[in-house]
């Protein structure tokens, strides 16, 4: 499946902006299933200094700054992405269970289990506390193949927490979308990692756009769409394994990624700092349209 | 480590000291040693009354130099008293720190790059990743990081053995306070010193700036900066004073930017390029940009241009990592693993939290993997052990074997006190070598005592080879082909510099404004209160409510209250508020306190001189505080006499030791306009109101004579005085130095300093504001100044009025074009998932950052 994917950032401020310097994660990765055929990044006003970069978990970053004064900066990333549907889970790997990756994972003993341990480490945003691990645990039964484990849990998500984009924002804690059952895909996400790391397993923060199909007899609206967040599980002989709690599916074709990390913080879409701006609006418009 | 306990600390009385000096010191105390003999010999003549002289004038010339100050009273406590090292333990230091060297770049080098460390049990991976100094994402290997210098915490037990307690990984802190150290001990024990044959630390500091020069070889003229916190940072006065005895520029993390991949220095004629950064900042908040943590010290996209090459970090990036408990628990094993050795300079043992027995933990204290905050010592906190254990992953903890460190004398108010110590000691790594600094900072473990500080000894090392001494005198710096002084050449002052000097001038003339007002109050009350039929009450009580107001003393108030005025606004009291309320924005104590605190910004700029004057006028200020209600006016005219003094020795001595290269002008500058603003004050004050012929005389008399220009008034005008001469004088007489068209004529001399301004084939705004600000003033008339309508001076009223608004904006400007350093960035609101969000929140977060930070 191949896509076209706008997606354009706004701030608006009430005070000049001198100079502003900024992260970009918005350029597609190329993975085993997904080849970026074209990327392209326009930002009025326009940057005097722009390179990309790769950060520690291989995304790639735009830095660039902006040295014209300015009330509105936009950011648009445009690209064209190639999806295809991942292989069926090796047999093997469906069969290891949970327990046995837990242990390996304690002791790495080749550079794939050492890759994967940082993300076994709870973040700030990624803490787990007994509840949250208790509810992972009726999931994780003993001696249950990782995967299988995984998958329900993710339904188990899906199922007790409502989709509520009112409820929380990236500051709102864990526990109290724990507690509240509700959330958007960043929430649900943070909190699949928390289970996981909270079992001693290695899970990672997966960000990027899922395609959204309209109503029945509905035409797509232009900047309907929004980036997406899941999760990916550390199996090993496989690698990464994608889920979506939100939607309760294993990524296939609808699914592009931009970038992964230990939690929302590592794959932040734009940030940046600047020199002035006093208040400020951020807009963002996403539309993903198959080409 | 061995908390002090008070009341186990021996404690001798004065007499003999060093009878119970060498019975306290006997365990310190080695046969055959020439160095001890001689310093015991010199010791032995001292008197109690020496001692106390010796620890006085240490006090004295540390707080000349910053290290005790009025934010940190009693911070570092040095010793009169020099530790000695003998030769044997000395030569152990010496190579524990050269192999600890060896290993820690092995270590750090395995674990950045090929990890065989972690993939084979070396390192456990788990701890080191959830340690708060592990920075997860960040790719150390962009980094090539090794030590540049360190530091190492010694503890030296009874039995001589030798135990690292804490590495110093990120930056030597303390090397500078050991210079200091250094530098006061030998001026206070220099027979001493000279008889003993100590080793010198002169030429370790060269190696260092060697050192850093082969760093910037690519660089012909490279610029070398100090990164420091500000003086929020409790080793801040180190920093300076290493700054200034290296020769480096010392900076905040907003005198710096990062532009196209490069490091710049925010200097007052633009953007300089910095090769070398000397951080005294940790790993952790060195970018607030690529970070995760935004940290308010941090410097937005430093660590982009570090990885492009484009700067050179010191020590570099990811050092920290060594400081981490998975790495420190493990460097005996590592050490025998790695190179085939034991280590000389022992590591404390390490148990896991669930083999150690919890009924026996006298000897052990407990600490966690991941939290640097846990530090419990079994002996004393025996039950929240168990708590916590019971609670917590005991894979999270682990318990340290404390080390029952030895205990020397120090002469603590006037008497021997034994407390345990440790010995911070350095070195530098270059070129595949190690150079150990042969001295340590010997410091007193355990925390502040009350009211003591932090004890802290010069520790002499015999000089293995008294013949070196003569041969490092002539080890002189390496000379390079550079072109002569960069920064002289180039003009250049970091743009905080610039403006902390533009404070200080407005700051010293602010005091001095406010002395010479109160001067005049106290002469004209105290006359009052003898003569009640005194003729000149009016022009008094206008002087009194003109304080009251604020419009005689800054901020210089515009216009008159319009709240109801006091009955009687005539009174002792509003001397002695004027001089010591700390509500009140221009009072003397406000108005000192910002000179001290100014002229500590700028120390690094401070001659020695120059830093005694200030000593003094802290030590005033310090007086200001405790001056009582009941002070008589005597007492307070005194203490106005003496500050006053004081700020002008202090004012000629920076003149006479800045040039306009390091900001003079700017100096000079705060002045003049902090000068204006008082006249502007002045002259609303007491002559904008038209007032009966008596009354008046008496307020020009008080105006003139708070102005210092009563006496030139009198002889210029002899029978003609009048308000109008008054008028002429302190406004139009352009050749008067205390005249407002003589300020306005020196900032424009004075703009002339200020780097090129931007301007297309006509004049800048700042040059066009000055014109004005000068037509402004010299097309008046004075005749017309002092006429009046209605009983007010109305002409002269709109004159003051209009130039305190092209001030204004000459302010403004100055703050918006050249102090670009006070621009900071802020964090930008994080792309949500969301559509929309605004920036509360992120205000919110920064303030949170600044507050924890």
């Amino acid at each position: 499946m191949k896509y076209r994917i706008e997606h354009k950032t706004t701030y608006k401020y009430s005070k000049d902006v001198s100079l502003t310097q900024n992260h970009a994660r918005l350029t597609p990765l190329n993975l085993h299933n997904q080849t970026c055929l074209h990327t392209q990044l326009i930002v009025t006003p326009t940057p005097d200094y722009a390179v990309k970069v790769r950060d520690r978990f291989a995304n790639i970053v735009t830095v660039f700054e902006v040295p014209t004064q300015h009330k509105v900066m936009e950011v648009t990333a445009i690209s064209e992405v190639e999806v295809i549907a991942a292989q069926a889970n090796d047999l093997f790997a469906k069969n290891i269970s949970w327990e046995s990756v837990r242990e390996e994972l304690a002791n790495p003993f080749d550079n794939d289990y050492l890759d994967a341990l940082p993300y076994v480490i709870s973040t700030s945003l990624t803490t787990a506390n007994q509840q949250m691990v208790d509810y992972a645990l009726t999931s994780f039964t003993p001696n249950r193949p990782i995967i299988e484990a995984c998958e329900e849990l993710m339904g188990k998500i899906y199922q007790d927490f409502a989709f509520d984009s009112q409820f929380s924002t990236i500051n709102t804690p864990l526990v109290d979308v724990f507690k509240h059952k509700k959330g958007v895909c960043q929430d649900f996400a943070h909190l699949a990692i928390a289970c996981l790391r909270g079992l001693g397993l290695a899970a990672r923060y997966v960000s990027g756009y899922i395609e959204t199909l309209p109503p029945p007899g509905q035409e797509k609206l232009v900047g309907a769409d929004a980036s997406h967040a899941w999760v990916s599980l550390f199996v090993p002989t496989i690698g990464w394994l994608d889920f979506d709690p939100t939607n309760n599916i294993q990524p296939q074709e609808q699914h592009v990624v931009l970038a992964v990390g230990r939690d929302f913080s590592d794959v932040t879409p734009l940030k940046g700092v600047m020199f002035g701006g006093g208040s400020q609006r951020l807009s963002v418009a996403v539309d993903m349209t198959r080409i | 480590m061995n908390q002090p306990d008070s009341n186990a600390a021996q404690s001798m009385t004065s007499d003999n000291w060093f009878t119970q000096f060498c019975e306290l010191n006997k365990a310190n105390m080695h046969d055959n040693n020439t160095m001890q003999e001689v310093l015991y010999r010199q010791l032995s003549q001292l008197s109690n009354d020496d001692l106390h002289a010796r620890s006085s004038e240490i006090v004295r010339l540390m707080r000349s130099n910053g290290f005790i100050d009025g934010s940190y009273n009693g911070q570092w406590r040095l010793d009169p008293i020099p530790h000695l090292l003998d030769s044997e333990t000395w030569q152990q230091i010496d190579f524990g720190l050269k192999q600890r060297a060896h290993l820690l770049n092995d270590i750090l080098g395995d674990i950045v790059n090929d990890k065989n460390l972690l993939l084979n049990n070396g390192i456990n991976g788990k701890q080191l990743f959830s340690h708060p100094q592990y920075q997860g994402e960040s790719d150390y290997r962009q980094f090539p990081a090794s030590l540049f210098f360190f530091a190492v915490d010694i503890g030296i037990t009874e039995d001589n053995e030798l135990f690292a307690l804490q590495d110093h990984c990120q930056f030597p802190r303390g090397m500078g306070l050991l210079l200091e150290n250094r530098i006061i001990s030998r001026r206070v024990m220099s027979e001493e010193f000279r008889q003993c044959g100590v080793e010198r630390v002169a030429n370790f500091f060269q190696q260092v700036n060697n050192a850093i020069s082969a760093q910037t070889q690519h660089a012909p003229d490279a610029r070398v900066v100090i990164l420091t916190k500000g003086p929020t940072d409790q080793y801040y006065s180190e920093q300076v004073y290493l700054a200034t005895y290296l020769g480096h520029t010392l900076v905040k993390s907003t005198d710096l930017t990062v532009r196209k991949g490069s490091l710049w220095l925010k200097a007052l004629n633009g953007l300089k390029k910095v090769d070398v950064v000397i951080r005294w900042i940790e790993d952790s908040a060195l970018d607030s940009l690529e970070q995760t943590e935004y940290s308010i010290y941090g410097i937005p996209g430093l660590l982009h241009a570090i990885r492009s090459g484009n700067v050179a970090l010191l020590n570099n990036y990811g050092c920290g990592l060594l400081q981490i408990p998975a790495i420190q628990n493990r460097l005996s094993v590592l050490s025998e693993t790695l190179h085939g050795q034991q280590l000389t300079i022992k590591q404390p043992q390490a148990f896991a939290a669930n083999e150690v027995n919890l009924s026996a933990l006298e000897s052990l204290e407990l600490r966690s993997y991941s939290d640097p905050t846990l530090k419990l010592d079994g002996a004393t906190n025996a039950a929240k052990i168990s708590e916590i254990m019971s609670e917590q992953n005991t894979e999270n903890l682990f318990f340290r074997q404390k080390v029952k460190l030895k205990q020397v004398p120090f002469w603590h108010q006037d008497k021997l006190v034994q407390m345990p110590v440790v010995f911070r000691c350095f070195a530098l790594c270059h070129q595949g070598q190690t150079t150990v600094l042969p001295s340590a900072l010997c410091i007193t473990v355990g925390g502040k005592r009350r009211g003591s500080g932090i004890q802290i000894k010069d520790t002499w090392v015999q000089c293995f080879n008294p013949d070196n001494i003569s041969e490092e005198k002539l080890r002189l710096p390496e000379i390079t082909e550079k072109s002569g002084d960069m920064a002289l050449m180039e003009g250049y002052i970091p743009s905080r510099t610039a403006e902390n000097l533009y404070r200080l001038g407005a700051s010293i003339e602010r005091t001095e404004n406010t002395c010479r007002l109160l001067r005049v109050f106290f002469d004209r009350y105290t006359e009052w209160t003898m003569y009640p039929n005194y003729r000149a009450t009016n022009a008094l009580e206008i002087l009194a409510r003109g304080i009251i107001d604020q419009r005689l003393i800054a901020p210089f108030n515009a216009e008159k209250k319009n709240t109801k005025p006091k009955e009687k606004p005539l009174s002792k009291q509003l001397g002695y508020e004027t001089i010591t309320n700390k509500a009140l924005t221009g009072s003397l104590y406000n108005t000192l306190s910002s000179v001290c605190s100014m002229a500590r910004d700028v120390r690094e700029l401070l001659s020695y001189d120059s830093q005694r004057i200030l000593e003094h006028l802290e030590t005033e200020w310090r007086r200001l505080e405790r001056m009582h209600t009941s002070a008589s006016i005597h007492v307070m005219q005194s203490a106005i006499d003496r500050i006053i003094s004081l700020v002008m020795a202090f004012r000629g001595s920076l003149a006479d030791s800045l040039s306009n290269n390091t900001g003079d002008f700017m100096f000079d500058m705060g002045i003049r306009c902090e000068r204006l603003k008082c006249l502007f004050g002045s002259m609303e004050t007491m002559l904008g109101e038209e007032l009966s012929r008596e009354d008046q005389r008496y307020a020009l008399d008080i105006l003139l004579t708070s102005q210092v220009s009563s006496v030139t008034h009198r002889r210029r005008y002899r029978m003609h005085q009048s308000v109008s001469t008054g008028i002429e004088l302190l406004v139009l007489a352009y050749e008067y130095p205390r005249s407002i068209a003589f300020q306005i004529d020196q900032l424009m001399a004075l703009n002339n300093f200020l780097p090129d301004k931007p301007h297309l084939g006509s004049l800048a705004s700042i040059d066009k504001l000055l014109l004005k600000f000068k037509a402004d003033c010299h097309l008046s008339d004075a005749t017309v100044l002092a006429s009046a309508e209605n009983g007010c001076r109305s002409n002269l009223l709109s004159l003051t009025a209009l130039l305190r608004h092209d001030l204004k904006h000459f302010s403004d400007l100055l703050n918006t074009q050249f102090f670009t350093h006070t621009k900071v960035a802020n964090k930008r609101p994080w792309a949500v998932m969301s559509e929309s969000s605004d920036s509360e929140s992120v205000e919110s977060e920064n303030k949170q950052a600044a507050e924890k930070e």
